[in-house]
């Protein structure tokens, strides 16, 4: 938990934010190439390709090592490295054409041998699920001419473009090859890629790092000639005070009167997205009896006043979540799903009608057998302690007797691992990152009935966010037959009919989702935007390297420093 | 009982103790009585500024204020006196059999007593917190074992003071049983000793259960000050405005008065009660 200690710095904030917060050190000026300060995260491993850790260190080792293709504002991919890419016509292989002349840090051309032992590379080895940039599905790498490969799927896959040539870091054979132990490689040649920066400076905890640009990068010199890493307790309050250029709220959503200083004063500009995190509760069906209950399910949902939960606890900067768990703004929201607005007496209704009657007017329900209906509900302490309040009065109000409890976070993996609890509220996304409007792919994570151990899937699945005790074949079949459907309009009825059945038999429920709010400071950098669907794997957050490089939001072409 | 209302004449500090103390127990016992609403219901928005309806206003959650003060004095006074008990218990026991038996035990009871005051209180109070998730038998639990020593020590002492006093052995000499020794003699004259030690040991109870709920290894869940003040400062908001004033002003304040009127009670029986004090001077 995060101490905020602070009272120099808010008073100062206030009084920055009212002057007009100069900034020192950060910002352009006239005609300079902006210095960009943001936010450090502890613990994010060393920025080689194998060796960072989760979402946050993926895109630090993004500004080193490239992919063959990568995405701007409008969510399209871009030829990045590869200057062609075609699907082939059977659906099992993309034909990709490197751009010429491409050279990594240390002056040795890449070639279309570097790509093809990058996958070889990745075959070899075992990974932790915090890398989330590994491949998977591919059957093999080929060589099909100067400069020119074949990458074949295993089985086909819609996701492919995203979840490999949008993702995996290529990365340089003649180092590599030399190379056991990636994951445990802490050497500078471990730093060497295509990429558009370079490390520059690291501190010994690795907290604080500075990345300069590499003017010789094959787009061009980067617009933004030097990102720092700094550290900071409260990232908004350091954004005020001038100790960074851009920061972003909390992913487990803000109010109104935080945001408030930001939106009013001109010099800052705040940017969002919606849904790109989530509240999932979860029932463990594989305890049995009422959790088994698809009535009792259902009551608790109706049980549940999630509009009024957004409203309290984020002044609205949320939405409640869909039964079918893909959010209205998900391009493959299907609509029509069952809902379960709150309807205590709709509740109540359910739960007499299950055979879980209450023992007096206003008294506790017992099970049918006529034991105590009383449930525990794990949170980790990293959520807002006034959710899980909220959460239990509301199924207390109908009945349901709840004990909360509040434990650490890797406790409640724990127990989450061994289905080990009857109701769990997690966040989501995990480790992997990829939040509520990433790939459909999502999906399987939750839903699938294999646990996430067994059933890799491009996008990591994790089990922490596992439908307890949830098998349908039904949903199974569908959720392989989603991932090789390309034809966009088929993926959408498939991942629709998935929402349909799981939104019917709701094993867990989407509480709400927050809207993610980004704060800069215009003077030193505003290119700032949400990638549509993430960037990488699907990672929901600003930090996207393409407006670093190019200065704009859409497009390879890189801004005339001039301009700014 | 009459040194007791003499000390209590000759010291304000005892008195003004006293009465602290009394109040926060009596709010205590009719916390359902004064607080307007249950501690943990929602009743009303979040942040809501101090009305008649809510006097502290409301938190995060949109629970009242003022009432989770009022029930976080069930608490705070629960751990001063289950924790007291313990240390009472182990303290005394230690001591006594320490005093008397002399030789070997004594021996190795110290060596004991020397283990338990070179661990690290506070790291490891955090690390089985930590280890076992927050509870409040537990904090109780290991405040007790962190305070023992001290008391043990004074009890100790005393009961060798008392022994070289010939009545303990004139007792044994007229065939007195060790029990009734205790009972009759030693109890009595420990128990000032050992009061006025308590006391402070009352008053260290409340401040380590708040820093470990401050620190964010309490239940989160629970009703407490330690807790509220954790829960404020956590607040982004904090210090926007005027949240503060009540969300956080009045726990601490509460704290800062229950700690007071233990070491108030405890500085105010000193001089008469601990035969140390009055040599020192």
């Amino acid at each position: 938990m995060k101490r905020r200690t602070f009272l120099q710095g808010l008073a100062g904030a206030s009084g920055a934010v009212l002057l007009g917060g100069c900034s020192s050190g950060g910002g352009a000026g006239a005609g300079g190439r902006p210095t960009v300060r943001v936010l450090s995260w502890t613990s994010l491993g060393y920025p080689s390709p194998f060796a960072y850790t989760a979402g946050p260190g993926y895109w630090r080792m993004s500004l080193l090592f490239d992919t063959l293709v990568w995405k701007d504002a409008t969510g399209q991919f871009l030829p990045w490295l590869a200057s062609a890419f075609v699907l082939a016509d059977d659906g099992l292989s993309y034909d990709v054409e490197l751009r010429p002349d491409l050279r990594w840090a240390d002056g040795r051309p890449v070639t279309a041998r570097d790509v093809a032992f990058t996958f070889e590379y990745y075959a070899t080895q075992t990974f932790t699920p915090f890398l989330i940039g590994v491949p998977r599905n591919v059957a093999g790498v080929e060589e099909t001419g100067e400069r020119r490969l074949r990458l074949r799927m295993e089985e086909p896959d819609a996701t492919f473009l995203q979840s490999v040539l949008g993702t995996v870091p290529i990365v340089p054979e003649h180092i590599w090859s030399q190379i056991s132990n990636p994951m445990a490689e802490m050497s500078p040649q471990a730093l060497i890629g295509t990429g558009p920066y370079r490390l520059n400076s690291r501190d010994e905890s690795g907290d604080a790092e500075s990345y300069v640009a590499r003017d010789d990068y094959f787009l061009g010199a980067p617009y933004v000639r030097r990102i720092e890493m700094v550290p900071a307790d409260n990232p908004l309050t350091a954004l005020a005070v001038g100790e960074l250029d851009a920061a972003g709220a909390s992913e487990a959503g803000e109010r109104d009167e935080v945001l408030e200083p930001f939106r009013s004063n001109d010099q800052f500009g705040v940017v969002s997205s919606d849904a790109g995190f989530g509240f999932p509760l979860f029932f463990n069906l594989r305890r049995g009896g009422a959790l088994a209950d698809l009535r009792f399910r259902r009551a608790c949902i109706h049980a549940l006043n999630r509009t009024d939960m957004v409203t309290r606890l984020l002044t609205g900067n949320g939405q409640v979540g869909s039964a079918g768990f893909l959010p209205p703004t998900h391009e493959f929201y299907n609509p029509d799903v069952a809902q379960y607005p709150y309807d205590p007496a709709e509740a109540e209704r359910l739960l007499d009608e299950g055979g879980y009657r209450r023992s007096g007017p206003g008294g506790a329900r017992t099970n049918p057998d006529g034991t105590p209906l009383r449930l525990t509900l794990n949170l980790p302490d990293v959520i807002p302690t006034a959710l899980a309040e909220l959460t239990a009065a509301n199924l207390r109000d109908v009945g349901i007797g709840i004990d909360l409890e509040v434990i650490d976070v890797i406790r409640l993996f724990g127990l989450k691992l061994n289905d080990n609890f009857d109701l769990a509220i997690t966040t989501f996304p995990g480790p992997s990152g990829i939040g509520p409007n990433g790939d459909p792919e999502i999906l399987r994570g939750v839903y699938h009935s294999l646990p996430a151990g067994q059933d890799p899937t491009p996008v990591t699945g994790n089990q922490l966010h596992k439908a307890a005790g949830y098998a349908n074949a039904e949903v199974d079949r569908l959720l392989a037959e989603q991932r090789a459907a390309y034809d966009i309009e088929e993926r959408k009825r498939l991942v629709g009919e998935i929402q349909q059945i799981v939104a019917e038999e709701v094993p867990t429920i989407m509480l709400y989702t927050t809207t993610l709010f980004f704060a800069y400071r215009k003077r030193a950098f505003d290119q700032w935007y949400y990638t549509p669907g993430g960037f990488g794997p699907g990672l929901p957050d600003v930090y996207n390297k393409h407006p670093y490089i190019t200065g704009r939001q859409t497009g390879l072409a890189i801004r005339d420093v001039q301009d700014s | 009982m009459r040194s007791f209302l003499s000390s209590l004449r000759h010291s304000p500090l005892l008195a003004i103790g006293i009465a602290i103390v009394m109040v926060l127990v009596v709010i205590a016992a009719l916390a359902p009585v004064i607080a307007p609403y249950d501690p943990i219901a929602i009743t009303g928005n979040s942040f809501e500024t101090p009305s008649s309806a809510h006097l502290l206003g409301t938190n995060d959650a949109g629970a009242d204020i003022f009432s989770r003060l009022v029930w976080g004095t069930r608490t705070s006074l629960a751990v001063a006196v289950f924790a007291t008990t313990l240390v009472l218990a182990i303290g005394v026991l230690v001591g006594l059999v320490a005093g008397l038996r002399g030789g070997i035990i004594d021996t190795l009871l110290m060596r004991l007593v020397d283990v338990f005051l070179a661990l690290p209180g506070l790291p490891l109070l955090i690390f089985v917190a930590a280890l076992v998730g927050p509870s409040l038998g537990v904090s109780i639990l290991m405040i007790g074992l962190a305070l023992w020593p001290q008391t043990a020590r004074i009890v100790r002492s005393q009961t060798l003071s008392l022994r070289t006093r010939g009545f303990v052995d004139s007792a044994r000499g007229f065939g007195a049983g060790p029990l009734y020794v205790i009972r009759r003699h030693l109890l009595p004259a420990l128990g000032p000793v050992v009061a006025s030690n308590l006391v402070f040991v009352a008053g260290a109870a409340v401040t380590i259960e708040a820093g470990l709920a401050f620190i964010g290894l309490g239940d989160p869940i629970a009703v407490g000050w330690g807790t509220m003040l954790n829960r404020a400062l956590e607040n982004p908001q904090i210090y926007l405005g005027s949240l503060w004033l009540w969300w956080l002003l009045p726990a601490g304040l509460a704290l800062t008065l229950a700690v007071l009127g233990f070491t108030f009670i405890g500085v105010g029986l000193e001089p008469r009660f601990n035969p140390r004090w009055s040599r020192s001077l």
